[in-house]
């Protein structure tokens, strides 16, 4: 179906030299860049890298897992891996990951000429290395004596575990600041393009449903992101200043930390999702050749899943104890974000109905995400359920559920839109073959991590822990054997991204036979500054 | 293939690039939205950090 072609576009690669127009070279073309593309091109090579090193640090999870007894690592330092491996795919893999999209696509979808703040954007982006290093430095620095290790309170800081623990928890708010302060530049910047760089006649309802998911997206960041930033100066208080915000001997609550980081917390995941939501109805409307079915129904779904996100934050503690009308609450609004969350659902289906569909490899994972991530969303519908909940909580029903709502929603949502952007960014096409490849294997192997862990959530295996009783040692077995695969499977996708920057087979300017919008205009890859031409929507 | 009304389509070949005024006008807009919504986002922070039962 790819348009594939070796003609020449009249508007073709500029050449590389900053916004303002003087020529760079090597690293200080990336330091100094203020053009969205190499902005981009920076978020998501992080994301890679993060993505492989927070990967590594679950391998070594898994592999302690394999059997029940400590075979590899003392309970201290796997405490201390679960932790740090799920911050960094959150904060430092899928969340810049999203951001470079963003930076990619939205100008070269609203007809813009760069982002509306571009040297906000460039800080942006350096503030996440120095911030990742915080996060990861401890281990090394434990190596040489020096503290006793990494952050080793699960990516939550619950208190008083974390006002009690080592300088890694330090190392982890700091980082933490940093990663939120990267990510409230990132949101405004987005906010005040879409506001005001739309091209003429581009009104809020033709804006593409991508730019739509990233605006409500960019809200949530702005709304919640100082709430868990204020709750970890709060811990750093509580840890260094003598003040007892959570410390229940001084008159603090350990409950409220609960309460504030989850706050930021349950937005977070649609804050992780809300990017690929949108993203979902392009890439199925262009192997469906159909156009998006219910456009103000996504729109309007968008917004209310953005609203609901901030009132439904104490499900994740339902058994900390709350009086019962606050567990009914928290219960029913929990499930009322399936409505439209189904919403969406329903049109990304109808939008694939009695549709020319055609599986190319961006198709099979936009394929995958919505059976896997309809899973996730079953799942979850049961642990919003309180008297349900107060069996599954802290278990590997937990672990099954947002893996398959994160990795199967959030990450390969992610590769969907690698795929599906990848020859337009770089102007050549990417191996199908290896493409498909990488997705059965990523499935396949992503089911049997993941599937084994409802059942061993189901049977009480807790999690976090580093030790279990023999009767989980099978499903435990299988669990590791698929981590691995899954694991070295993505070894495929970044050669096939290396491989189709290298070079390949030409990309045509529309790339898909089926696509429509914008960024499809320019040429592939687009020039250094998009739409110097400004387009008229009609 | 059937054309969305609501997908947009360009008109390549308009003349016209972007005019200094009206972007001038788009930054200036974009500077004060952007200002407006890290106050926001400050004073979130600081009543979080006050917060207290």
């Amino acid at each position: 179906m790819s348009n594939a072609t070796s003609a020449d576009h009249g508007s073709s690669h500029a050449g590389h030299h900053t916004h303002g127009g003087h020529y760079q070279g090597g690293v200080l073309r990336w330091l100094t860049t203020t053009n969205h593309k190499d902005i981009g091109t920076m978020y998501l090579t992080f994301a890679l890298i993060m993505f492989f090193v927070g990967g590594a640090m679950i391998l070594a999870v898994r592999a302690e897992l394999f059997q029940p007894g400590l075979q590899l690592m003392q309970p201290e330092f796997f405490n201390q891996l679960i932790g740090v491996h799920a911050l960094v795919m959150i904060f430092a893999a899928l969340m810049p990951a999203a951001t470079g999209f963003a930076n990619w696509q939205i100008p070269l979808m609203i007809g813009a000429p760069d982002m509306a703040l571009p040297r906000i954007n460039n800080w942006g982006f350096w503030l996440l290395p120095p911030a990742a290093l915080l996060l990861t430095l401890p281990f090394f620095l434990a190596l040489f004596g020096i503290g006793d290790g990494a952050v080793a309170t699960g990516w939550t800081l619950y208190a008083p575990l974390s006002v009690q623990g080592g300088i890694g928890v330090d190392f982890a708010i700091f980082a933490i600041h940093i990663l939120g302060v990267s990510s409230i530049l990132g949101s405004i910047n987005i906010i005040v393009t879409i506001f005001n760089l739309r091209a003429p006649g581009m009104t809020m309802m033709k804006l593409p449903l991508f730019a739509w998911g990233w605006l409500i997206t960019a809200f949530l960041l702005i709304a919640t992101i100082p709430v868990l930033a204020g709750a970890v100066t709060m811990l750093l208080t509580d840890r260094h200043f003598g003040t007892h915000f959570f410390n229940a001997a001084g008159g603090g609550d350990p409950i409220l930390f609960q309460h504030l980081f989850w706050f930021f917390g349950h937005p977070e995941v649609y804050i992780l999702l809300l990017p690929v939501w949108g993203l979902m109805p392009h890439v199925v409307s262009t192997f469906s050749r159909k156009p998006i079915y219910g456009y103000k129904a996504q729109v309007y779904s968008f917004i209310a899943i953005g609203l609901l996100s901030v009132v439904v934050w104490a499900h994740h503690f339902f058994t900390a104890g709350m009086p019962v009308p606050a567990l009914l609450y928290f219960m029913y609004s929990t499930m009322s974000i399936s409505l439209p969350l189904a919403v969406l659902f329903f049109c990304w289906i109808a939008t694939m109905w009695r549709g020319s569909m055609t599986f190319e490899t961006p198709m099979l994972f936009a394929l995958g995400f919505i059976v896997l991530f309809g899973i996730a969303g079953l799942t979850g519908l049961v642990l919003a359920d309180v008297a349900a909940d107060a069996q599954y909580h802290h278990s590997y029903f937990v672990v099954a559920h947002f893996h398959y709502a994160l990795f199967a929603g959030g990450i390969m949502g992610v590769m969907t839109g690698v795929y599906y952007w990848l020859p337009k960014w770089t102007g050549h096409m990417f191996s199908e073959k290896l493409g498909k490849l990488h997705f059965w294997l990523t499935v396949l192997s992503f089911n049997l991590t993941f599937m084994p862990q409802f059942f061993l959530g189901l049977a009480g295996m807790p999690r976090r822990i580093p030790d279990y009783a023999l009767q989980f040692a099978e499903f435990n077995a299988i669990s590791t054997v698929g981590a691995f695969i899954l694991g070295f499977s993505q070894l495929i996708f970044a050669y096939n991204i290396w491989r189709c920057v290298r070079g390949g087979e030409k990309a045509s300017d529309k790339v898909w036979e089926g696509t429509q919008g914008l960024e499809w205009e320019l040429a592939s890859p687009p020039p250094h500054h998009s739409w110097e031409v400004q387009p008229v929507i009609k | 293939m059937t054309t969305n009304k609501r997908t947009p389509q360009a008109t390549p070949d308009l003349p016209g690039s972007f005019d200094t005024e009206e972007l001038a006008r788009r930054r200036a807009a974009s500077r004060r939205l952007a200002w407006a919504l890290g106050a926001v986002a400050l004073a979130i922070y600081l009543v979080g950090m006050l917060f207290k039962r």
